[in-house]
């Protein structure tokens, strides 16, 4: 079982003895959030063509209603979503099965909605399933994703930053503009 | 904070060269004088610097049919031959740049990504991929030839919209960044115009999600789990944004990215005691993550001049976590605890003491009549709270501000009791009498008083304030403080050792502060403590003070945990507190 939880990271305080100073590092918590936690399990380790079930859990003040969960794959060409079903007698509880469709890794993009008041509030994760073996398919997705399609701005993005760190000396990533010309200027 | 290092580094402490300052220039004033790129006559080259601008409507997310083109002001232009660089100039307020070129001359225009002025005041603000080794992001024109005579060149930084989904490179989104950051600053200026601001990367990708592996963030592949702000020692101070279309992107957030901008100015210009951990609008708090959090709440809303909180998400980004900083903060729902606990008070609070705004009937603030502006706050925020031997809360803040401004002193406290935060005298919160929605007999006073060599002091470490959507960690009163004087230098060895009967092995830490940590200890309990033998479990640690108050922060470690953690939180424990000197 391989379990996460969105929203927590850094946070367990490291164990060390007594020291002179505090560390001058700080991090802040993150943006703001919807008052709903995600967390999720996947039922085994993720891999090419096998179906792999999902388990989300959303946790969230009782003030919080009509809880609703929406999963969708990044790249559907990476990961197919094959159903997603809520649990039987468990608030804010999903499966969602998905097959991972390549040895690299792909990510689920699950949005969560909840109703506060009188107004919807969304909560966003992404869910990343590392197909064909942790990092190595992570690795794998790093030397491959330039050919992707999911990456395809950012590969061009690449590209183009090599060919200018030739011209100037510095990593660059050049965005092209639309440019509009004229005469002189009134 | 391991883990933060461990980010930033992988993040910040690699990759390529930073560039070129590009000195001068100015955010104000008219159009620029043509930057000269060589000798002898030549043709003017002029025209303005826009970006693709989506609004993010509170309750809908990114709204692309409303999209409008928007100035680049305060970025420098480069004009370029090839790779060599002939002349730099800065848009102005209305994005427009202008160069004196030679005619008939094969050009191109580069817009670099980036705020950057020495003297003062002096800026230094870049924004980088860090999915492509923290390279600048600058939108380049084509090659053109410069002809006989003057002309007019504009650049448009588009968004990559193609009405169902991104289609094109996201020109647009470093620009829209900077534009949230121009506008913070000139909120500065307008208070301190010789402000100078230490630098700041700003990392953004297309492919910085809300992910995090087992091991925890990887910016190199953009799982960066949410945006934020760090600063570490060495690597500088970063903010990190999401960018993952149809997930979570924050490039037109306005709100998140001046909310971590102002985690940005907290830090290098006030001073944060925030614990961070997560959280969420109606959470108990660590008073210190409240008011860091409701501050940079707070200050989102004074920078982008809208009360209203909107966060885009989900599907073509057509969702979103909207709040109201006017408050109530979601429609139809009232704080169910209000208080110096709570980043919602905190932030209503701030804002309603810079807003001229007077809040709508049946809101907590009905009594606001408070407009101070920016200026006052930062000057309290730089001031009188940087320096404070309190931590960061809302007392020293209420405290320097009412010594700031005594004429409005009991328009500020009225303000504060509005939100449930009581008038005290000192930045300790001497007087508060609201000390969270569950009643405790073991939690009543912010602060406890400690006596050098005096008689031990009962604290309770309790798990009482964890919340339905964020758990323990950094609630209220899982972190205890006591304030003491020091009279006379020297070595002084402080202990907590746990006295009550408890649900677990307690395991007491300690923090020592002066305006700032100076000193943790964190130890592991004795092979000896057990919950049958509680007084076995206890923290000595020996610091060597000068005269001066202090305050000693104590709490059990697991307290501090979430719930899933190996050591999940055991709840209520209490423990005897001394400090004794020879």
């Amino acid at each position: 079982m391989f379990v996460a939880c969105v929203g927590a990271a850094a946070t367990a305080a490291p164990r060390h003895a007594a020291t002179d100073g505090g560390s001058a590092a700080t991090r802040s918590p993150g943006k703001p959030t919807a008052p709903l936690a995600i967390e999720f399990a996947l039922a085994a380790e993720p891999a090419p063509g096998a179906l792999l079930e999902i388990s989300i859990e959303v946790t969230a003040p009782n003030d919080v209603t009509g809880l609703a969960l929406d999963a969708r794959a990044d790249d559907g060409a990476a990961l197919l979503v094959a159903a997603q079903v809520p649990v039987v007698g468990k608030r804010g509880a999903w499966t969602v099965t998905v097959v991972p469709l390549a040895a690299a890794t792909s990510y689920l993009n699950v949005t969560v909605q909840g109703t506060l008041g009188t107004a919807t509030q969304t909560r966003a994760v992404a869910i990343p399933v590392r197909a064909g073996g942790g990092a190595a398919a992570a690795a794998a997705v790093r030397a491959t994703e330039a050919g992707g399609s999911k990456q395809a701005a950012q590969a061009r993005n690449a590209a183009r930053a090599a060919a200018a760190a030739k011209d100037a000396g510095e990593r660059v990533v050049l965005l092209p503009a639309v440019e509009t010309t004229g005469g002189a200027p009134k | 904070m391991q883990l933060a290092l461990v980010f930033l580094c992988a993040a910040g402490c690699g990759g390529g060269g930073d560039g070129d300052d590009v000195a001068g220039g100015s955010f104000t004033g008219g159009p620029p004088a043509p930057a000269q790129p060589g000798s002898g006559s030549g043709v003017t080259l002029s025209g303005k610097v826009t970006f693709d601008l989506v609004p993010s409507v509170p309750g809908f997310g990114l709204d692309y049919a409303s999209t409008t083109k928007k100035p680049a002001r305060g970025v420098p232009v480069e004009l370029r031959s090839g790779a060599t660089v002939l002349a730099t100039t800065v848009t102005d307020a209305s994005g427009n740049y202008s160069f004196s070129a030679a005619p008939n001359l094969d050009v191109s225009l580069r817009v670099r990504a980036e705020m950057v002025r020495t003297g003062a005041p002096s800026w230094d603000f870049r924004v980088l991929d860090n999915t492509n080794g923290d390279a600048l992001y600058a939108l380049a024109g084509t090659q053109f030839n410069t002809g006989t005579a003057d002309s007019t060149r504009d650049l448009n930084a588009p968004s990559g919209w193609g009405g169902a989904g991104y289609t094109g490179p996201r020109s647009a989104a470093p620009f829209a960044i900077l534009d949230v950051i121009y506008d913070s600053v000139q909120l500065v200026l307008g208070a301190q115009p010789a402000t100078s601001f230490p630098a700041l990367r700003l990392y953004w990708s297309p492919s910085n999600r809300p992910a995090v592996g087992a091991n925890g963030p990887d910016p190199e592949a953009g799982e960066i789990g949410t945006s934020f702000f760090a600063n570490v020692p060495q690597a500088g101070a970063a903010i990190f944004l999401l960018g993952a279309a149809n997930d979570d992107t924050d490039e037109y957030d306005r709100h998140v990215i001046a909310h971590e901008w102002g985690h940005y100015l907290e830090t290098m210009f006030s001073r944060s005691d925030s614990i961070g951990g997560p959280h969420a609008l109606g959470d108990q708090l660590d008073m210190r993550v409240a008011f860091g959090e409701g501050w940079g709440n707070a200050f989102s809303a004074m920078a982008t001049a809208r009360s209203i909180y909107s966060d885009s998400s989900g599907a073509g980004q057509r969702d979103a976590f909207t709040f109201d900083l006017e408050g109530p903060a979601f429609p139809g729902f009232v704080n169910p605890a209000p208080g110096w606990y709570s980043e919602e008070s905190i932030q209503e609070l701030l804002y309603d003491l810079f807003d001229s705004g007077i809040d709508a009937s049946g809101d907590h603030s009905a009594v606001d009549d408070v407009a101070l502006g920016f200026g006052p706050i930062f000057a309290v925020l730089s001031g009188r709270q940087r320096t404070s031997v309190a931590l960061t809360s809302a007392f020293p803040f209420l405290s320097g501000l009412r010594s700031d401004f005594p004429a409005q002193a009991a328009a500020i406290d009225a303000l504060a009791a509005a939100q449930g935060i009581a008038k005290s005298s000192d930045g300790y919160g001497n007087a508060e009498t609201s000390f969270g929605r569950q009643e405790t007999g073991d939690f009543h006073s912010v602060y406890s008083q400690l006596a050098v060599n005096g008689p031990p002091v009962n604290v309770c470490s309790l798990d009482s304030f964890k919340s339905g959507a964020t758990g323990s960690t950094n609630k209220l009163a899982s972190r205890r403080f006591l304030k003491l004087n020091v009279q006379n230098a020297g070595a002084h060895t402080f202990t907590a050792r746990a006295v009550d009967p408890i649900g677990g092995t307690a395991d007491p830490d300690m923090v020592l502060h002066r305006a700032g940590p100076i000193a943790t200890s964190e130890a592991a309990p004795s092979a000896q403590c057990s919950s049958a033998a509680p007084s076995q479990c206890s923290e000595t640690f020996t610091q060597t003070l000068s005269a001066g108050e202090y305050v000693l922060e104590v709490y059990e470690w697991s307290n501090t945990n979430t719930a899933g953690d190996p050591s999940p939180p055991i709840g209520r424990t209490c423990f005897d507190v001394t400090v004794t000197s020879p």
